[in-house]
């Protein structure tokens, strides 16, 4: 099977699954909202959608390899605890009350090492993140305990970025650090992907900003350099970068510039779903000429022919609203211009009264879309569009 | 009714046209309908496809689909009870699977949908569902992605030719060499107007010669309808090993000269020399005399073609060379019409398999059949469509006109009045499974092996007794379990198809057939429904006059009523053959409104009570039993406790099979060193399940226990005594149980003592 990299509909809010040839997933964010289950919702049930996309381990229970949570922010962790399992595998409860599906199990946790802070006024967690940070801690706490000893599926970890307060101390076998380019994914070494680590950066680094934009500052930053199927990876390479803003990515920028193709992509995923913000210090709305920050831009601009922009977010109208902002889908439009790759908005696609995932199969030339396909109406009340079933004589 | 408009286009081809322009995937209907003159209702839509990114600004993929695309759609009038065509702009690169023959200059047409599109069409959604299956399907040959050679070479498209060819795959492999080469075959050939269907016959030991060739086509016949029969040659070219042709192509070949084009491409090089002679051998033939010949090219792909493990790939042909002639050199037209031709398998076990979905047995295994009458012949059946078998048949009688309305077998001459076993093998043996019939008599059959290691062949899996005979069953019986090791089913209709039963033999015969006969009658005693059905005094045989002055003892029921008694059988043997389920016990089945209810009994492993003194009786008692004497006497230990046996005699085999124990009557003693069998009631007692069972069975003696164990004591023989001058004429059992076991003593009673 071809790899594939699925960006799930889910208004602004980050859900992206890559599938590798060998089946590995890496799941970057969720945001699965409870009314996106609910039937009498148009919005997709991206829930079901992923579970359609991922598979089953031994033992019948749903997995991922990777579960990456670029910050904490609640549209990027929405329905963990509802729809993962936290905490020791032992635990695992196989046989779930009616009505409810099984939990997926996250074989290795992705983390910044803002787990590590405490909450404040300002570092306000919602419940998921809470659940999230407890997770993270408890793996980071087996990972200390057990020295280097063999981590099992289920308990592993990694954390991207040192935490200044030395809290990272001691975990340098699991710590990813700026720059780092690696290729072990849950605890095996995989030729089909290659991730290179630009963010986050360093607190200190960014103090100004912290106080603007919260938690946001603290967004892993990755590249994925990804193999269509068997051969070597660079079939493909897949920006993301969480709700990174302007002064991440200048810094980000300023880092690679004479290395710029640490930044190249074939699918950019538009930070901070579409905001005005990545691109530009000043107000879309209140500042009479907002101008682009080019160092922020060019961080962005290191497409491929033909690449695409994926805006996970609402539709992207021309109002005060941002995110998402149409300046800003505007300057990325201008960044494909010469390649023919599309900008596409999740919450758009194929339609904007009936938003589906959007699936890209990685080619040895790069993504492709796949087609837009009319898909049955949804079975309402009244209206029934039911498959015959096949007759035999 | 049609409602036409347009000048002649229906509305429903109108509203179909509006429907696709309106798809999402579709971006603009580039040609409004129009009539061509065909019939056909022609319009383009336009679909921006999807490129990997990178080929996104040449505006074409590496594979060399565009980015705007034309779904050509060719709607029939019969639209929308028939679903449009759907093709391809002309000059649509070739070097895909799943392209449909093709002829140069026409519109490509992608085979986009495995099943068929006019039943796609009738599911809701139907129209979108077939643009969306043509739109991905020019997805994935953008990405060169219709292909995977993990699930293997995809054979080349040649559906809809009209023209078949029936051959066994694996005998063509076989012919396969690493050197090129040729090797020819007959086929049996049939032809009506533009159908054609050939089915190999023989392969020929080396190349045929005019001799041959004259033989074959010697006898073609035409029949009222116009339809040819007659045999064709056939010839089947090969390459080297190492030609292997890497590319997809859809098939193209429509005369002699692309064959061949075809051929060397294929590395099949003999095929032409082979054809030059040819042409020589009718040196005596006029110049565009016409010879009708099979041609089937074999092509080495570089993985294994689906379906099968091999990679090659057979790619047949109907050639009709026409001669011509220059001076004396006879040679071929190189316009000669060629045809494609679709493969299908010949029969074989492994094809009747696949499409019945069952499973391989787990040991290669006989199936032994005894009697072939209307339930053996369909059980034997229903079992070699599932591809089981070899089979072995045993029946002593022949096939009468009446045996048709309920046989397996149709009314054809050549069995009317064969042996059952025969005809039944020729039916099985056109399946292209091996089966053994024999005519003899089962009975005599057994006496004859009982010296012999086996009594049914060593690698037999399971016997299935459809004899309706109780000798045959008695016989079955007498064998010891290390000389016959399959399972034996035993199989019987009763009361004119209300009941059947299955009696199905437990590891190493425990439970045997005899055991689970008595089964049978036991269960009477509870059921009052099937107690009256098989109540032996009602006798459901009647004579059916067969001919004026002929009469048959039979059992009158409908065809139906057996079928569906042996499909069940049927699948009860499958799942001993396939995969040992735990099916052993008695199944009895009963007629309910329109289909059979089965009730299953599992009956557990007979124990086997040692008579003392010496006798030669075998005396077993159902598990049910045993359990029940276990359960009892460890209830009243240390006091003996006791009651009454119920069962079956087998007189003429010595042997008692204990169903049945009744609790003693209320007057009985338990003491710590005896158990007095009481009186009060018990003959009463013991003549109303005599009635309830039917009669089938009958009081055997009594059982009582030694919690401490030890031998018969003296009162246990003096009891034998008073129950034999009880009860004359019968064997009488006194059993005996202790911890460790169960004894007998037994007293024949007058019968064996003349």
């Amino acid at each position: 099977m071809a790899a594939k990299i699925t960006f799930f509909p889910v208004s602004n809010g980050d859900m992206t699954l890559i599938t590798l040839a060998d089946n590995t997933s890496i799941l970057i964010d969720i945001n699965i909202r409870a009314s996106s289950v609910d039937s009498d919702d148009i919005s997709c049930d991206v829930a079901t959608e992923l579970r359609k996309r991922i598979k089953e381990d031994g033992d019948e229970r749903p997995y991922v390899d990777v579960f990456l949570l670029t910050h904490p922010d609640q549209d990027h962790c929405r329905g963990l605890k509802d729809h993962f399992h936290m905490g020791n595998l032992g635990d695992y409860n196989d046989e779930p009350p009616e009505g409810d599906e099984k939990k997926i199990v996250i074989k290795e946790l992705w983390s910044s090492p803002r787990v590590f802070r405490r909450a404040s006024k300002r570092n306000t967690l919602c419940d998921d993140a809470k659940a999230f940070n407890k997770e993270a801690k408890r793996r980071v706490k087996l990972f200390r305990e057990q020295e280097g000893s063999d981590i099992d599926d289920g308990d592993r970890i990694k954390i991207f970025g040192i935490d200044e307060d030395g809290k990272t101390d001691g975990l340098e076998e699991i710590l990813v650090r700026r720059g780092d380019l690696f290729s072990n994914i849950n605890g095996n070494d995989n030729p089909r992907i290659q991730v290179r680590a630009l963010g986050p950066l360093a607190i200190n680094e960014i103090e100004e900003e912290e106080e603007k934009i919260g938690k946001n500052h603290s967004s892993v930053i990755l590249q994925f350099s990804l193999a269509a199927d068997s051969g070597p990876v660079g079939d493909c390479f897949y920006l993301a970068g969480g709700d990174a803003e302007v002064a991440i990515w200048e810094k980000v920028w300023e880092e690679n510039k004479r290395m710029a193709d640490n930044l190249k992509y074939d699918i950019l995923l538009a930070p901070h779903h579409c905001s005005w913000h990545t691109l530009s210090h000043d107000s879309w709305t209140e500042s009479e000429d907002p101008k682009v920050n080019e160092n922020a831009k060019s961080a962005l601009s290191q497409a491929e022919k033909g690449a695409h922009i994926v805006s996970s977010s609402k539709p992207v109208v021309d109002d005060e609203n941002n995110p998402p902002c149409i300046g800003a889908k505007e300057e990325y439009e201008s960044i494909l211009e010469d390649g023919g790759g599309e900008f596409i908005c999740t919450d758009e696609y194929p339609a904007e009264d009936n938003p589906q995932p959007l699936e890209f199969t990685i080619t040895t030339d790069g993504p492709q879309r796949a087609s837009k396909k009319a898909t049955s109406i949804a079975p309402v009340a009244g209206v029934a569009a039911t498959t015959e079933p096949r007759i035999h004589g | 009714m049609v409602n036409e408009r347009n000048g002649g286009i229906s509305e429903e081809i109108t509203e179909a046209c509006h429907a696709i322009g309106s798809h999402a995937g579709i971006y603009k209907i580039s040609s409004e309908p129009e009539i061509l003159g065909n019939g056909l209702v022609r319009f383009v839509a336009e679909v921006n496809v999807p490129l990997p990114s990178r080929c996104t600004a040449q505006g074409v993929s590496r594979s060399g689909v565009q980015r705007t695309e034309q779904i050509i759609l060719d709607f029939p009038p019969e639209f929308p009870q028939k679903a449009p065509i759907v093709r391809l702009r002309k000059d649509f690169p070739l070097h895909f699977p799943h392209i449909n023959p093709h002829r140069d200059g026409e519109e490509v047409r992608p085979c986009v949908y495995e099943g068929s599109l006019d039943e796609l069409l009738q599911q809701p959604n139907g129209l979108n569902e077939i643009i969306n299956h043509a739109i991905e399907w020019l997805e994935k040959a953008a990405r060169n992605d219709l292909t995977n050679p993990d699930q293997g070479w995809e054979p080349t498209r040649r559906d809809g030719t009209g023209k078949l060819i029936i051959f066994a795959l694996d005998e063509f492999q076989a012919k396969i060499t690493n050197v090129a080469g040729i090797s020819e075959f007959s086929a049996y050939c049939l032809q009506y107007d533009s159908f054609f269907m050939g089915r190999c016959k023989e392969h020929l030991r080396g190349l045929a010669n005019d001799r041959k060739i004259g033989d074959l086509y010697s006898c073609h016949d035409r029949s009222k309808n116009g339809a040819i029969h007659g045999d064709h040659l056939g010839i089947l070219a090969w390459s080297n090993r190492n030609a292997v042709d890497t590319d997809y192509f859809p098939e193209t070949v429509t005369n002699l000269k692309e064959l061949i084009e075809n051929a060397e491409k294929f590395g099949c090089s003999a095929l032409t020399r082979r054809l030059n002679l040819l042409s020589d051998f009718i040196y005596n033939k006029q110049k565009d005399f016409v010879l009708k010949i099979l041609i089937v090219l074999c092509a080495r792909r570089p993985y294994k073609v689906i379906g099968t493990d091999s990679n090659l790939e057979f790619l047949p042909y109907l050639a009709h060379l026409q001669l011509q002639k220059t001076g004396l050199v006879n040679f071929w037209d190189e316009n000669s019409r060629v045809f494609s031709v679709d493969h299908l398998h010949d029969v074989s076990p492994e094809l009747f398999r696949k499409t019945s979905g069952a499973k391989p047995p787990r040991e290669d295994g006989i199936i032994v059949q005894l009697g072939c009458g209307s339930l053996g012949s369909k059980i034997a059946l229903h079992l070699a469509r599932a591809g089981h078998g070899p089979f072995r048949l045993y029946d002593k009688s022949s096939l009468s006109p009446h045996n048709y309305a309920r046989h397996g077998l149709f009314n054809t001459t050549d069995n009317l009045f064969l042996n059952k076993a025969e005809a039944l093998s020729l039916a099985i043996k056109s399946f292209q499974q091996n089966v053994e019939p024999h005519y003899v008599d089962i009975v005599d059959h057994i006496h004859s092996r009982r010296k012999a290691e086996n009594v049914f062949p060593k690698s037999t899996t399971l016997i299935i007794d459809s004899s309706a005979s109780l000798s045959v069953r008695e016989a079955l019986s007498t064998i010891p379990a290390n000389k016959m090791p399959p399972r034996l089913m035993h199989t019987g209709l009763y009361a004119s198809g209300e009941v059947g039963i299955m009696a199905i033999e437990g590891n190493d015969r425990s439970p045997r057939v005899d055991d689970l006969a008595v089964k049978l009658f036991d269960c009477c005693i509870d059921d009052d429904l099937l107690r009256g059905q098989l109540n032996p005094s009602d006798d459901p045989f009647s004579r059916i006059n067969v001919g004026q002055s002929c009469g048959s003892h039979t059992m009158v029921m409908p065809d139906s009523s057996v079928s569906m008694y042996a499909a069940s059988m049927a699948e009860n043997a499958r799942k001993i053959i396939e995969e040992d389920d735990g099916v052993s016990g008695l199944w009895i089945g009963s007629k309910n409104g329109l289909g059979i209810t089965w009730t299953h009994h599992v009956v557990g492993k007979t124990i086997i009570a040692p008579p003392c003194d010496g006798q030669n009786w075998e005396i077993r008692i159902l598990s049910s039993v045993a359990n029940q004497m276990d359960t009892e006497a460890r209830q009243y230990a240390p006091n003996e406790t006791g009651g009454v046996l119920i069962g079956k005699v087998f007189e003429n085999r010595k042997t008692v099979v204990i169903s049945r124990i009744l609790p003693p009557p209320s007057d009985s003693v338990r003491t710590e060193t005896k158990f007095v069998l009481g009186i009060k009631g018990l003959k009463e007692e013991v003549e109303k399940i005599q009635k309830a069972s039917g009669q089938t069975l009958c009081y055997l003696g009594t059982w009582h226990s030694h919690p401490r164990g030890g031998q018969a004591s003296e009162d246990d023989r003096q009891t034998l005594k008073r129950m034999v001058e009880l009860r004359l004429g019968f064997p009488t059992i006194n059993l005996i149980w202790t911890p460790t076991g169960n004894f007998a003593l037994m007293d024949e009673g007058n019968f064996f003592r003349g």
